[in-house]
């Protein structure tokens, strides 16, 4: 290893792990080339982790490299912009290599090769150190910058935090077969270091750690070079690099953690409980480049490789660039490779439709022989045989957790026990299934269990919700059956009252017509008694 | 003479002691748990639906807590009848095919043109996920309704549709392992949605 | 269809574990045979056939496919294990039915490899010995102790006639060149000590020593099958190195309580199954507990129950019974010994702070 002040060992070790074959050398001895293949680009919307992005571009429109073509959904997410010059194709859903075979929203555009178009970029940066905080993030965050080493969560949201005093860079790379860190810091350290400062100075961080394996040499040497030969001055935060013996999965952001400070990351926590913030290489050069030459994030370094193509390395590719495209230039048999490997043997995606195209979290691509002559390559699944409880598994887990028991429980569908024996803490790397001699695919059981809590718990907040809805409407009818028996009631008195007072009045009345009519009569009887008497009297008078 | 009263005096002595122990056991550990009425009703789905024969779920779980059978509620299903079989501590029976079919869950959708406004389905809905007002167009909230068909029958314009929930990418989950066949080897046999 | 990583596997089959640990029985096996005659020979193929055939008539009355499961070789390894365990001129019929059980109500009957709680070839051992204490206990004495030995014509007869042609039954074999009739030292020891001799007077007796010592050398044949086990790491360490340490533990502390009554750890290691059940029987992964430190407990608990069983049970020997009581524990140690999950303990400490 490369002697050097900058050079420590990882004080911190992890739980189990692996040592699976590396298949580095196949595409880390060639340099990185740029390579533009694809006619027709296929742009995802969702791309990273949160909501999808809003296309604010319409079927018809021209775009330029580096264009804005999708804004950042509500919430958490990320800007996408148009990787090459051309014409919008279409707005729809399409195949994109989602692990269901589903097609998912995203935008294809045709590119047109006009040597007037130029490019578009953001305004430039060039003293980072003298402008406000918030003008960096929003630099980032207008290019769409997102995590590079696979996990894509927006960078920006992570340097919006504050409390922050050791920056990791995380270069672990500790998956088989991909190189493209390795290869990046061999050959751009110097972006990488600028990027990382950029980063340490946003959020205030004292100290950046370049973490990763012993197996890196080429890259730990030209890392600890440039560190020595920094005659900026400038930089505030001191660096090293921190080199931890090679073993899978140290690249894991928990494991990672664990190595280079010795802690364990509290559960439910954010690096940022511990003052810590991750980033990967290639995230920080993309901060790099935006900041310093205002690029949006349109291309990323990848690594081809595999038995079945010529030419392995790494290659900047743009996105949405087809894997058909890719296949077809390194002359790919297809007869011979049915099956693509996006991202690495262990935690990858296999793709069987090459009109899947590459996005922000492909760093690798493999294009391996299906009866591959390496024995450890398994793309066909297998009857897999009874699990004998021999706890290889437990042994390798660097969650510390028993698989076996997780299995155990997942088969049988026994959700809450399953639940109970933290499945949520498993990081789904595979070293369980990659040493199980019944070759029982533990991770996809556990992917099964999780999804299938987390569509029993969304069901059970529907059925919830349900439920209060049917009683707040029971409620409410009976209350305003109530009321309007009760309007009823009181109307149905109210004519009672009504009707018995009209009809004592009645009475009244009567007897009073009758006693008026009576004493009329007799008023009358009496006049006329009267009127007689002076007729008699008249009469007797006029006799 | 005397040992027969003393035998019978101690074997009563022991049984009052014994009761009364268990008498307080029963008032000072008692378990203050869940009526059984409401845990059914945590395991019905609240569809609202009425299959069941019962105006809701809450009158069917009364009625399964009297003695009812468990095996009334399509939503439910085959998982719905398992879970109230285990509570219970009852046998795992098939549904009753008289009160419906499991089907895949369904969602109401009102064509909006055809609509004339005539709140009857807005009185029909359990859960008040309809909105609109007389003489003007009603439309469904989609995440309220809990697909129970009785919004259908009461429109005088059949203008309402229930269409199965296919799982999009969201919610889509990962197959069951012990399920999938090596020899089936296309993924993409889960049903796509188009949209166009 | 393969929708789920990892693409990457590099395990030895289980079928190709099971190979080894039988491979790493043959050392055993080989002095078992040099000291204990053809008898042991003669059961292997017996047991191992047995299981098979059972294996194959339940699989194929399940309506599962039995080739398949036959090759993963666990059946085979039952077979084996029992056939090493049990005494060399063991009549036939018992052989088949001890192993035949063991596969057929303790492994398959449970749903095969992987769902039996209980170790096959244990539960075939302790029927047997259980139904048949006598010719269960009725080991020729060592080769270099015996009057007379067997040929292989001789245990054939003997194992499934009964008497050889010459008219000699089992016992004739057991009896020494000055009349005494032979018996493993941990029952001759247990008969001694009924008969109020002191553990120094028993061990001090000529042809105890001899016996003893073709016990002691079996056990180191197991012992080393059983460190090439732990070099492939087919095995992890927890289970014989508790289980071992814990027998050297118990047995010195009664050997120090009165020696005259109880035998040192040195006695306890080399007779008997010790080194077959530390390496070969207790580490059955699917019998035994499966957290690291549940495997220590189980280890210990075994070991100590061997040499109380040993010293005042009934049994003189008593790895089956401390397994079988073990396995039944197995779930409840793996509930109480589960390993601190990543992020867990700094979860709680933060809450104490």
């Amino acid at each position: 290893m490369y002697q050097s002040k900058f050079v420590t060992l990882a004080k911190g070790k992890f739980h189990g792990g692996i040592h699976p074959q590396e298949f580095k050398s196949i595409s880390n001895q060639r340099p990185i080339e740029k390579l533009v293949l694809s006619k027709t680009l296929r742009l995802p919307l969702k791309q990273h982790v949160g909501v999808q992005s809003i296309p604010i571009v319409t079927v018809g429109e021209g775009v330029t490299k580096g264009q804005l073509i999708a804004k950042c959904g509500k919430g958490l997410g990320a800007n996408i912009h148009a990787p090459a010059n051309g014409k919008i194709n279409k707005i729809e859903l399409m195949q994109a290599g989602h692990p269901s075979g589903l097609p998912v929203p995203a935008i294809e555009i045709s590119v047109e090769d006009s040597a007037n178009a130029g490019s578009f970029t953001l305004p430039k940066i060039s003293d980072w150190r003298q402008v406000n905080l918030k003008e960096l993030i929003s630099q980032v965050r207008q290019a769409g910058i997102v995590g590079l080493g696979g996990a894509t969560f927006p960078t920006e949201i992570k340097l919006k935090n504050q409390s922050i005093d050791t920056l990791i860079v995380n270069a672990m790379e500790c998956e088989p077969y991909i190189t493209c860190d390795d290869r990046m810091l061999q050959e751009l350290a110097k972006e990488v270091i600028e990027g990382a400062q950029i980063s340490a100075h946003i959020v205030g961080a004292s100290d950046i750690i370049f973490a990763t394996e012993d197996n890196k040499s080429a890259a730990i040497k030209a890392l600890a070079t440039s560190l020595e030969e920094e005659k900026d001055d400038k930089h505030t935060a001191s660096m090293k690099i921190v080199v931890a013996p090679t073993k899978y999965p140290s690249g894991g952001e928990k494991q990672t953690i664990e190595l280079v400070t010795g802690k364990q990351l509290p559960k439910g926590e954010l690096p940022s409980s511990l003052g810590l913030l991750v980033q990967n290489v290639a995230t920080l050069r993309a901060i790099y480049k935006a900041v310093t030459e205002g690029e949006t994030l349109t291309e990323r370094l990848i690594t081809i490789t595999g038995d079945a193509i010529s030419n392995p390395g790494n290659y900047w590719l743009p996105f949405g660039t087809l894997l058909s495209d890719i296949a077809e230039h390194f002359e790919v048999d297809r007869q011979e490779c049915k099956k693509a490997v996006l991202g690495g043997p262990m935690m990858g995606q296999s793709v069987s439709d090459f009109e899947t195209p590459v996005s922000k979290s492909t760093n690798c691509i493999i294009f391996n022989r299906d009866k591959s002559n390496e024995k450890s390559w398994v793309i066909e699944a297998k009857q897999h045989q009874s699990c004998i409880r021999c706890s290889e598994c437990q042994v390798v887990c660097p969650a510390d957790l028993l698989p076996q028991q997780l299995y155990w429980f997942s088969k049988s569908e026994q959700w809450e026990g399953l639940e109970k024996q933290d499945l949520f803490d498993c990081i789904e790397c595979g070293a369980c299934a990659y040493v199980c001699p019944s070759e029982i695919p533990l991770v996809h059981y556990f992917r099964f269990g999780k999804s299938e809590i987390k569509k029993i718990k969304m069901a059970q907040v529907k059925s919830e919700k349900a439920k209060q809805r049917f009683d707040f409407r029971e409620t409410r009818l009976a209350r305003a059956k109530a009321e309007r028996a009760e309007k009823h009631r009181k109307a149905a008195e109210a004519r009672k009252k009504a009707a018995s007072e009209k009809s004592a009045d009645a009475k009244e009345n009567k007897q009073a017509a009758i006693n008026e009519a009576l004493a009329r009569v007799k008023q009358k009887k009496a006049a006329m008694s009267e009127e007689e008497a002076q007729n008699n009297d008249n009469k007797g008078e006029d006799v | 003479m005397l040992d027969l009263i003393i035998a019978t005096t101690t074997l009563v002595v022991i049984a009052f002691l014994c009761g009364s122990l268990l008498g307080y056991a029963s008032v000072r550990f008692k378990v203050e748990g869940n009526p059984v009425v409401d845990q059914i009703n945590e395991i019905l789905p609240q569809t609202q639906c009425g299959q069941c024969g019962f105006p809701g779920c809450k009158p069917y779980a009364e009625a399964i807590a009297n003695g009812e059978a468990i095996n009334r509620c399509p939503p439910g299903g085959e998982a719905g009848i398992k879970a109230l079989a285990e509570l219970l501590d009852v046998e795992v029976i098939e549904l009753d095919e008289s009160c419906g079919e499991e089907t895949l869950p369904k969602v109401a959708v009102i064509r909006e043109d055809e609509c004339i406004g005539c709140t009857k389905c807005i009185q029909a809905c359990p859960v008040d996920a309809i909105v609109g007002a007389a003489k003007h167009m009603h439309t469904v909230i989609e995440a309220e309704c809990t697909g129970c068909d009785l919004c259908v029958p009461p429109c005088p314009v059949d203008c309402i549709d229930m269409v199965e929930i296919r799982p999009g990418v969201e919610e889509w989950t990962w197959p069951n392992p012990a399920n999938t066949n090596p020899e089936n080897t296309s993924p993409l046999q889960i049903p796509v949605k188009h949209i166009s | 269809m393969k929708l789920s990583s990892p693409f990457f596997h590099h395990a030895l089959p289980t079928s190709k574990v099971m190979q080894l640990v039988i491979a790493a029985l043959i050392p055993g096996i080989l002095l078992q045979v040099y000291f204990f005659g053809y008898g042991v020979i003669i059961n292997l193929f017996l047991c191992g056939f047995t299981a098979i055939a059972a294996e194959f008539l339940v699989l194929k009355l399940r309506d599962r496919d039995p080739w398949s499961t036959i090759k993963d070789n666990s059946a085979l390894l039952t077979g084996l294990l029992l056939a090493v365990a049990i005494p060399p001129t063991l009549p036939f019929w018992m052989s088949i039915v001890g192993t035949g059980f063991a596969i057929v109500f303790a492994k398959q009957l449970y749903g095969g490899l992987g769902f039996n709680p209980f170790n096959p070839a244990m539960v075939g051992y302790v029927l047997l010995l259980i139904s048949f204490p006598v010719e269960m206990t009725a080991w020729l004495p060592s080769v270099e102790l015996a009057a007379k030995t067997p040929s292989l014509s001789e245990s054939m007869q003997l194992i499934f006639v009964g008497k050889t042609s010459s008219g000699l039954s089992v016992n004739d074999f057991r009896i020494l060149a000055d009349g005494y009739t032979m018996a493993t030292p941990l029952d001759h020891m247990k008969t001694e000590h009924t008969l109020g001799k002191m553990s120094s007077e028993i061990i001090s007796q000529n042809h105890f020593a001899a016996n003893l010592k073709g016990w002691a050398w079996v056990n180191y044949g197991y012992a080393f099958g059983g460190i090439i086990l732990l070099a492939t790491k087919t095995i992890r360490w927890q289970i014989p190195a508790s289980f071992l340490l814990s027998i050297v533990v118990t047995s010195s502390l009664l050997h120090w309580w009165d020696p005259e009554l109880y035998n040192p750890a040195k006695f306890h290691l080399v007779t008997g199954a010790t080194m077959l059940g530390a390496f070969f029987i207790t580490t059955d992964p699917v019998s035994a507990s499966t957290t690291p430190k549940g495997r220590l407990i189980y280890g210990a608990l075994i070991g100590f129950l061997v040499v109380v069983i040993r010293n005042f049970g009934g049994y003189p020997e008593a790895i089956g019974f401390a397994v079988l009581l073990l396995n039944l524990a197995a779930p409840t140690i793996d509930h109480y010994t589960k390993p601190q999950v990543y992020g867990h303990q700094t979860e709680k400490e933060s809450v104490h702070d």
